[in-house]
């Protein structure tokens, strides 16, 4: 495997393995944040003492890396840059060299990120949101060169995936196979090329925000420090405009994975194909308009608080058509329940979990009382956890096939999967109840507030599950690792699917096909009368007609 | 590509685009403030249309190409918008 | 023939196709930074007094230099499509040499202001007009180092005859232009 390789392949396996170790480096800082909070100002087992400046570091780091070095990375660089030119029947993308470009500038990044943990006062300490004044001078925080290469690294990471959008773009548009038309596309490839919309569009204003950020705290310009006639609140709006969008840039390929898998084991097509994709586009189109309501309480005018509340609640809509779809599909089909199966259910019922509780987050004057608290991060942990962890680790085990040509062991998939399921629900769901009791976020030290002691059982509860939950990753990386090596070797199609991923070989040829396809049909004629089977490959020629 | 019979004169195009800028400059010398705001930006507006549809030949691409200008000038005057009630009507 | 040329599901070329979405892209970037600089602005009283510094006679100069370039730069194109080989060369180097006219100005411009005491810190309205032309300044640099490339392969006789770059660089040549379309009023007319 070349080093640096223009194959789309080889790039999403590139990209796969930085997101994979990120995700290492996120889930221990977890591991510092919880004990810190569970047994406050104690000794973090294999660490020391955590001190509240870097505590508040350690979280920073923890939402960065979790939002911008795994789930961007995974969900869309590796899973969009192996599966759409394999999916729509093309040899590569359509700018091989840009797509190398983009892995190795993100690769930049990650250095950039790392390299700020060690500099003189320590990485960005700011949140991961980052808001002025605290992070527009160095004094606020006591950190300087660390938050300067923080925006350094999302400045860069930005670059890398506007990079990336435009292949993603440009290839589904102009190298479709002969007879893939738009809407014969899987439904993953619509979720990936939303989310690289969602994410060209709505990343140029924090780009602009983030240059005006990056020259408050370098150049001495004033945009956001009152003390010069800047607002503080420019950056919030600047921020979350972007920031909304790029909770569904993340969701999106998360419910493609989850929408490709659930036919294939259902035996049984997709149930609503084209409403899909129209509230797909839909949600996208609204997420424009929702972002304020991260900013409720932010001092910004009351006024706003009832359209954007009304918003909100409306693209809930969208979301709930997707989840009835998924279970329309599965409604009185031929299920079974190898591991990809059981974490794409999984993800469904964790994120409508996680879509019930973000009504309550979505009304301004619920919002008023749980803003700010544990509430929210359970929330936010429902969503995004379903849609990075559980999709991802459904789109591993379903394509680690195709990516590496071996098979994953079952028994280890389905161990790692109700360890998953079962410690996830064990952190996540107590929290919401810290929330509602008052418990701040970001604060490092419960104990410090009478009214939270009596919730301090809950904390200790949750940092024991998170603990577990960590270590429930273990068989999953032991199986990846060991059935790179030595899995059963995978022949084209193990599961018999239609989408044209499977008609090549495990793994692919460099330029993909041996022959350039032609499309027939949708990617999701399952226990079709036309067949013989319970599939019917996207590729196969039709029977000739009766005359 | 563009053959002959579709191709812009772009020094018409050129003599047009200077002539916008003088236009604005009168404008800040003889107009009220308020009238003269107005008509600058209307001039600026005719000026990156000029050169987008001649220029960047947009006059002679597909639909797609356009929504891929108007698009994103929606999300920005979306933003513009919503910024007005916490910057404009302020504290 | 490369693949980016030979496949194209809708007719448009694959290259045009990924640069207009860069641009679409860019929009954004630019129409953030100059959507805070209006509604600050709006809220804050004018900033006339601040502006009234601004070095009118230099910006306009630019403003000239940056159109014209826009006219080098599509008569590049148009050499490309016609196949001459030396007016293409000769455009290209115009743009070029516009291009670094448009840093020389505003570098000087810079020196001028910085030299009064107007330095980023000197205010919220210096804090935009530093960001936004600074922001600009940094993409006409861009643009200026592919016109670069490409007038050396011009020069070196390797660009192909049907040569799509020239085209592309122009796209993002003639965006450049354009926000300075929007910028010169916004800071030094208003």
């Amino acid at each position: 495997m070349k080093i640096f390789s223009t194959d789309h392949k080889t790039i999403a396996k590139q990209y796969l393995s930085l997101g994979l170790f990120w995700a290492i480096v996120g889930g221990l800082l977890t591991h510092l944040m919880r004990w810190q909070l569970a047994y406050p100002d104690t000794e973090v087992p294999g660490w020391g003492f955590i001190a509240p400046d870097f505590y508040n570091m350690v979280v920073t780091m923890h939402g960065t890396i979790m939002v911008f070095f795994v789930a961007m990375p995974i969900l869309l660089a590796a899973f969009g840059n192996f599966l759409i030119p394999l999916m729509i029947g093309a040899q590569d993308m359509a700018f091989p060299r840009l797509n190398r470009l983009s892995f190795w500038v993100f690769a930049l990044a990650s250095a950039v990120l790392l390299a700020s943990f060690f500099v003189p006062g320590g990485a960005a300490s700011a949140g991961w949101t980052g808001y002025p004044p605290l992070s527009a001078k160095a004094e606020y925080t006591g950190v300087n060169w660390g938050l300067n290469l923080w925006l350094l690294a999302l400045a860069l990471e930005f670059v890398s995936f506007l990079m990336g959008g435009i292949n993603f773009l440009t290839t589904t548009i102009n190298l479709r196979a002969p007879g893939m038309t738009f809407f014969r596309l899987p439904l993953i490839v619509w979720m990936q090329i939303t989310a690289a919309v969602l994410f060209m569009l709505s990343v140029g204003p924090l780009i602009a925000g983030a240059v005006m950020l990056l020259m408050d705290r370098v150049v001495g310009t004033t945009f956001y420090l009152p003390e010069g006639g800047g607002q503080p609140l420019l950056w919030q709006h600047l921020f979350w405009f972007f920031g909304h969008p790029e909770v569904y840039v993340i969701l999106l390929p998360g419910l493609g994975i989850v929408l490709e898998i659930m036919p294939v084991f259902s035996r049984k097509p997709i149930f609503g194909y084209r409403p899909i994709i129209y509230s797909t586009i839909a949600a996208g189109m609204l997420s424009f308009i929702v972002w304020a309501h991260h900013q409720f309480l932010s001092g910004m005018d009351p006024r706003l608080a009832m359209p954007f509340s009304i918003t909100t609640i409306v693209i809930s809509v969208p979301f709930a058509l997707i989840v009835f779809a998924m279970i329309a599909t599965l409604w009185r089909a031929s299920i079974s329940f190898p591991t990809p199966m059981l974490f794409a259910i999984g993800t469904l019922s964790i994120f409508i979990i996680g879509g019930l509780t973000g009504i309550f987050n979505g009304s301004a004057p619920v919002d008023i009382y749980i803003h700010d608290t544990y509430f929210v991060v359970a929330h936010f942990h429902y969503t995004l956890f379903s849609a990075t962890f559980f999709a991802g680790f459904a789109g591993l085990y379903y394509w680690f096939p195709k990516m590496f040509g071996h098979m994953m062991n079952e028994i280890l998939g389905k161990i790692h999967f109700w360890l998953t399921f079962i410690f996830f629900n064990a952190v996540f769901i107590p929290m919401h109840f810290v929330g509602l009791g008052g418990m701040m976020r970001r604060i490092a030290n419960p104990m410090q507030y009478d009214f939270l002691q009596p919730l301090q059982p809950i904390n200790v509860f949750i940092t024991v599950a998170a603990i577990f939950l960590l270590l429930s990753q273990i068989p999953f990386v032991i199986n990846f690792l060991w059935s790179l090596f030595r899995g059963r070797v995978a022949e084209r199609n193990p599961r018999q699917a239609n989408t044209l991923e499977w008609t090549a070989l495990s793994p692919p040829l460099h330029d993909n096909f041996e022959r350039v396809p032609v499309v027939y049909r949708s990617p999701y004629e399952y226990s079709s009368p036309e067949s013989p089977e319970d599939w019917l490959p996207q590729d196969q020629p039709p029977a000739v007609a009766q005359s | 590509m563009t053959s002959d019979a579709h191709r812009p004169n772009y020094f018409v195009v050129w003599l047009w685009l200077v002539g916008l800028v003088f236009i604005s400059i009168g404008a800040s010398v003889f107009l009220s403030k308020g009238a003269a705001i107005l008509l600058i930006f209307l001039v600026a507006l005719v000026k990156a249309v000029l050169v987008l549809l001649n220029y960047m030949h947009l006059k002679f691409e597909r639909p797609l190409l356009y929504a891929l200008v108007i698009v994103p000038l929606l999300i920005v005057a979306v933003l513009v918008f919503a910024l007005f009630p916490d910057f404009v009507f302020h504290h | 023939m490369s693949r980016s040329e030979s496949l194209t599901m809708t007719g448009i070329p694959t290259g045009k196709v990924g640069m207009w979405w860069f641009l679409a892209s860019e929009i954004p970037v630019f129409g953030g930074l100059i959507a805070s600089y209006v509604v600050v602005r709006l809220g804050s009283g004018g900033w006339s007094d601040a502006s009234s510094h601004l070095n009118f006679s230099l910006a306009l100069a630019n403003t000239f230099v940056l159109l014209t370039s826009s006219l080098t730069m599509v008569l590049a194109f148009a050499a490309v499509e016609d196949r001459k080989p030396k007016r293409l060369q000769l455009n290209l180097l115009l743009t070029l040499l516009l291009g670094l006219t448009f840093l020389m100005i505003k570098g000087f411009e810079y020196a001028g202001e910085i030299g009064h005491g107007f330095t980023p810190g000197a205010g919220i309205f210096w804090s935009f007009y530093y960001g936004m032309t600074g922001l600009h300044a940094l993409h006409v640099l861009g643009g200026i180092v592919v016109n670069l490339i490409l007038l050396v392969a011009a020069l070196r006789g390797t660009l192909k005859p049907n040569e799509h770059r020239v085209e592309l660089a122009g796209l993002y040549w003639h965006f450049v232009d354009i926000v300075w379309i929007f910028l010169f009023p916004l800071l030094y007319l208003a």
